[in-house]
C-alpha cells in the first residue's frame, strides 16, 4: 500500500472493530427474508456509521461494458445525477481512486484527496477517502465500497481492514446469492421440463435459465444423430439461430465432436489454441472468444448431444474472461437435467407407440369380428333373396329382406368409417387454441334445441390456450355431449366445466357431468375400448377415438363418475406456457448491474 | 322341430331363423347366454337343437349355453357358430359334446346351407340317440317282464 498516505495524523480511535458492527452486519447478510439490495443497502449504511464517514456509496461492476455503477449510496448530498454515476475502470492516474481499486483488486486509502494523484471530485467537501474492493473467490471484482469524510485523514489503516472484512462478507453473499439463483434455475428446470412437450421448447428454456444464472454472449445445443453419427444444431440463442438443423460437426471432430465422443466437458479460455478445434459453425467471430464451455447431454446409456456456452473475450484488462469450475458444474448440471428430459420424450413416445400398437391389434380384432358377423348376416339375406327368387314372390316379402341387407352394408361402412377415424385419430394439424371458445361450438352443435337436458357450463375465464387440433378436439367434446344426451332420454342435467389444475396454469381439466345412469365399475376399463358401447343405436365415434385423440394431444381422460349418480369424464390438457420467470430474472439481473 | 338361435346381434339371430324357418322348424332366440339358459330352462318339451354364437359377453359364452342344454337335456344337440379366429374355442365346444361348429366366414361357401345342413345332421343323430333310448327302454321292459 505504498501509494496510500499516511493514516493516523490524527489520533482518531474508532470502535469498528467492536463486536456489536459485525455481529449486526453478519445478521445482516445471513437474513433470508431480504434481498440482496436491501442487504447492500443496509450494511452501506452500517459501514458508513463505523468508519464515521460523511457519504458513502457501492459501485458494482458490469462486466458487459466495463465499468462500474453506483448502485447503493448513504450520507448526504446525493441526488438523481450522482447517483446514476458509471464509472470507467482504469488504472491510470486521475480517472478517479474507485475506478483504480477495481482495476488493481487491492484497497486504497487517502487523507488528503486535494493531493492524489487518483483523485477526481464528484463532490466539493471530500478530503479523505478509502475504498476497498469486493472480490469474489475467484478473483473476479464484483464492485467497490467507498467511504468518504470531509475531515482529512479520516480513515485508518483499521478502517481499511474493517472495510476489506466487510467486503469479504458481500463478496461471500454475492456468491452465495449467485449460487441460490443457480440452484433455484435447476430446480425450476427439473420441475417445468416435465411439462414441455417439444423439444424446441426444451432447448429455448434451458437456453433462458442458463442465460439468467451466467454470463456469456452465445450457446448452442447440438443433438447426436447417432445413425448418421453426427452432431446437428438444434438450437442457438445468437447467429448461429440460422443454421438450425444445418450446421454439423461428425461425433470426433472439432472440440464439439470431442465433447459427443468421450463424454466429458471441455472448458478453455481460448478455444483457437486448443488443437481439437476446428472454427467450423462459430457463434461469434473466433478472435472474439473469450471462453467456451462444452458439456455432453448425457443420457441414460449414452451421449445425447453438446450443450456449448461462450463468452466473448472482454476489451477491458480487468474483466475476467474465463468461466469458472462453479460455471462448468452448473452447465453440467442443466445439461444433465436436459438429458433425461430428451430421454423421458424418447420413452413417452415409444410409450405411445406400445399402447397404440396395442390398440391397434385390439381394433384389428375386434373389427374383424363385427365386419365377420355383419358379412355373416348379409350372406343370410342373400341366401334369402335367392331362395325368393326361386319362387313367385311379392313386394312385399323382398322388402323386409332388401332394407335388412340395406342395413347390413351400412353397419359395415361405419365400421369402416371408424376404423379410419381410429387410424387418423393421431395425426394431428395443431394450432393454439381457446378451449372454452372450442367447447362453446362444440355444445352449440352437439347440444339439441329442445332437450330435456338441462345444460350448465362453468368456463373459468382466465385460461391459458392449448396447442391443439381444434377440428379433431371439438369432435371428441361433442362425442361426450352426444354421449351425455344420450344416457339421459329421460331429462337431466349435463355440465361442463373448465378449470387450471393449479396455479401454475400448465394443464386444464375440463369435466362433463351428467345425471345419467353413470358406468357401472366393471365397464369402466372397458368403455375406451375400441366399438365399446352398451348404447344400440348411434354413429358417433365411440369414447376410444376420443382417447386416441386426447392421447395425441398429451392428455389424459378418465371416467371417474360413480354409477347411479352420473357419468364424470375428466380430460387434462397441456396448456402453453411461455417462460415469465426466464424473462424476470433477467430483468432483475439488468436491475442489478444497472444498466 | 323346436331349434334355439343365440347371438348377441339382432342381424344374425334374424337370418338364422329365418332360413331355419324354411326347413320347417320353430325357432326362438335368444340374444345372449343368461338369456338363453333361462329359455332352456323353461322350455318343455326341451328344445331339439340349439345353435349358438361362440363369444358373447363373455369369450366362452358357447361353452355356457352348451352346459346349459345339456343340462336340461343330454340328447340337445348343439351347434356353434364361431367367427374369425375363434376357432379353438369351438373346438372346446366340441370335446364337451357339442355336435358341430360351423364358422360364420367360409369364403364363397354358403354357410345357411351349410348350417341348414348340419341341424339336419344333428336331427337325426338326435332321432337316432332317441330311437336307441326308447329300444333300450323296450327291451328293458320286456326283460324285466320275462323275469317275472
Amino acid at each position: 500500500m505504498s501509494e496510500a498516505q499516511s493514516a493516523g495524523r490524527e489520533n482518531h480511535v474508532c470502535p469498528v472493530a467492536s463486536t456489536g458492527v459485525f455481529s449486526c452486519i453478519s445478521r445482516l447478510l445471513l437474513s433470508h427474508d431480504r434481498s440482496l439490495n436491501d442487504i447492500l443497502d443496509a450494511i452501506l449504511v452500517e459501514a458508513m456509521k463505523a468508519v464515521e464517514a460523511d457519504r458513502a456509496f457501492i459501485a458494482l461492476a458490469d462486466y458487459e461494458h466495463g465499468e462500474l455503477a453506483v448502485r447503493f449510496t448513504a450520507g448526504e448530498g446525493w441526488n438523481e445525477q450522482n447517483t446514476a454515476l458509471r464509472l470507467k475502470v482504469s488504472q491510470k492516474t486521475g480517472k478517479g481512486i474507485t475506478s483504480h481499486v477495481a482495476a488493481t483488486g487491492r484497497p486504497y486509502r487517502t487523507g488528503d484527496v486535494t493531493t492524489d494523484p487518483y483523485y477526481i471530485s464528484h463532490f466539493d467537501d471530500v478530503r479523505s477517502e478509502v475504498a476497498v474492493p469486493v472480490v469474489n473467490a475467484y478473483g473476479r471484482v464484483e464492485g467497490v465500497i467507498n467511504m468518504e469524510s470531509a475531515r482529512a485523514d479520516a480513515f485508518s489503516e483499521q478502517h481499511e481492514e474493517f472495510l476489506l472484512a466487510v467486503a469479504n462478507l458481500v463478496a461471500l453473499r454475492i456468491l452465495a446469492d449467485q449460487q441460490e439463483k443457480r440452484q433455484a434455475a435447476l430446480v425450476s428446470l427439473g420441475r417445468e421440463l416435465a411439462r414441455f412437450s417439444r423439444s424446441a421448447d426444451v432447448f429455448r428454456k434451458v437456453m433462458d435459465l442458463v442465460a439468467s444464472a451466467i454470463s456469456f454472449q452465445d450457446c448452442s445445443i447440438f443433438l447426436l444423430n447417432p445413425e448418421e453419427n453426427v452432431l446437428v444444431l438444434e438450437a442457438s440463442r445468437g447467429r448461429l439461430g440460422e443454421q438450425v438443423h444445418q450446421a454439423r460437426y461428425r461425433v470426433g471432430e472439432g472440440i464439439t465432436g470431442w465433447v459427443a465422443q468421450n463424454g466429458k466437458p471441455v472448458r478453455t479460455r481460448d478455444p483457437r489454441n486448443d488443437p481439437r478445434w476446428r472454427g467450423l459453425h462459430e457463434e461469434l467471430a473466433p478472435e472474439t472468444v473469450g471462453g467456451l464451455i462444452a458439456v455432453p447431454i448425457m443420457g441414460y446409456d449414452r451421449v445425447l448431444g453438446v450443450f456449448r456456452v461462450l463468452r466473448r473475450r472482454s476489451e477491458y484488462a480487468w474483466v475476467p474472461n474465463d468461466f469458472t469450475q462453479d460455471d462448468e458444474d452448473f452447465i453440467v448440471a442443466t445439461a444433465s437435467i436436459l438429458g433425461a428430459v430428451l430421454d423421458s420424450f424418447e420413452l413417452v413416445k415409444r410409450v405411445i407407440a406400445a399402447e397404440r400398437m396395442a390398440a391397434w391389434g385390439e381394433m384389428s380384432a375386434r373389427s374383424a369380428h363385427m365386419i365377420g358377423n355383419r358379412v355373416f348376416a348379409i350372406k343370410g339375406d342373400l341366401n334369402e333373396l335367392r331362395h325368393l327368387s326361386r319362387q313367385e314372390c311379392s313386394a312385399e316379402k323382398l322388402a323386409p329382406v332388401i332394407e335388412s341387407l340395406e342395413k347390413g352394408i351400412f353397419r359395415l361402412e361405419e365400421i369402416l368409417a371408424e376404423f379410419r377415424e381410429f387410424v387418423v385419430a393421431t395425426k394431428l394439424n395443431t394450432n393454439p387454441v381457446s378451449l372454452n371458445e372450442l367447447l362453446e361450438e362444440a355444445v352449440r352443435e352437439s347440444f339439441p334445441r329442445n332437450s330435456g337436458v338441462r345444460l350448465e357450463l362453468d368456463l373459468h375465464p382466465d385460461l391459458p390456450l392449448v396447442e391443439a387440433d381444434a377440428s379433431k378436439l371439438r369432435r371428441c367434446f361433442s362425442e361426450l355431449v352426444e354421449n351425455s344426451i344420450n344416457f339421459q332420454q329421460e331429462g337431466g342435467v349435463l355440465r361442463v366445466s373448465t378449470e387450471p389444475v393449479d396455479s401454475d396454469k400448465d394443464r386444464i381439466r375440463i369435466v362433463f357431468e351428467d345425471r345419467g345412469p353413470g358406468i357401472p365399475e366393471e365397464n369402466k376399463k372397458l368403455i375406451f375400448r375400441p366399438f365399446f358401447s352398451t348404447r344400440s343405436k348411434g354413429m358417433g365415434l365411440g369414447l376410444s377415438i376420443v382417447k386416441g385423440i386426447i392421447d395425441a394431444h398429451r392428455g389424459t381422460i378418465r371416467e371417474t363418475g360413480e354409477e347411479g349418480e352420473g357419468a364424470r369424464f375428466e380430460i387434462i390438457l397441456p396448456a402453453i406456457t411461455d417462460t415469465p420467470d426466464a424473462a424476470e430474472t433477467k430483468a432483475e439481473r439488468r436491475d442489478q448491474t444497472g444498466d | 322341430m323346436r331349434i334355439l338361435v343365440v347371438d348377441d346381434e339382432e342381424a344374425v339371430r334374424t337370418a338364422v331363423r329365418r332360413r331355419l324357418e324354411r326347413e320347417g322348424h320353430t325357432v326362438d332366440e335368444a340374444e345372449n347366454e343368461a338369456d338363453a339358459a333361462a329359455k332352456i330352462q323353461a322350455s318343455d318339451p326341451s328344445y331339439d337343437i340349439v345353435v349358438t354364437d361362440m363369444v358373447m359377453n363373455s369369450e366362452q359364452g358357447g361353452v355356457e349355453v352348451l352346459k346349459s342344454a345339456v343340462g336340461r337335456d343330454i340328447f340337445t344337440e348343439v351347434i356353434v357358430l364361431t367367427a374369425y379366429g375363434n376357432v379353438a374355442n369351438a373346438v372346446e365346444c366340441m370335446k364337451l359334446g357339442a355336435f358341430d361348429y360351423v364358422e360364420k366366414n367360409i369364403p364363397g361357401v354358403d354357410v345357411y346351407d351349410l348350417l341348414a345342413m348340419k341341424v339336419e345332421q344333428a336331427l337325426q343323430r338326435r332321432r337316432a340317440a332317441l330311437a336307441t333310448l326308447r329300444r333300450a327302454d323296450q327291451i328293458l321292459k320286456v326283460t324285466s317282464r320275462s323275469a317275472e
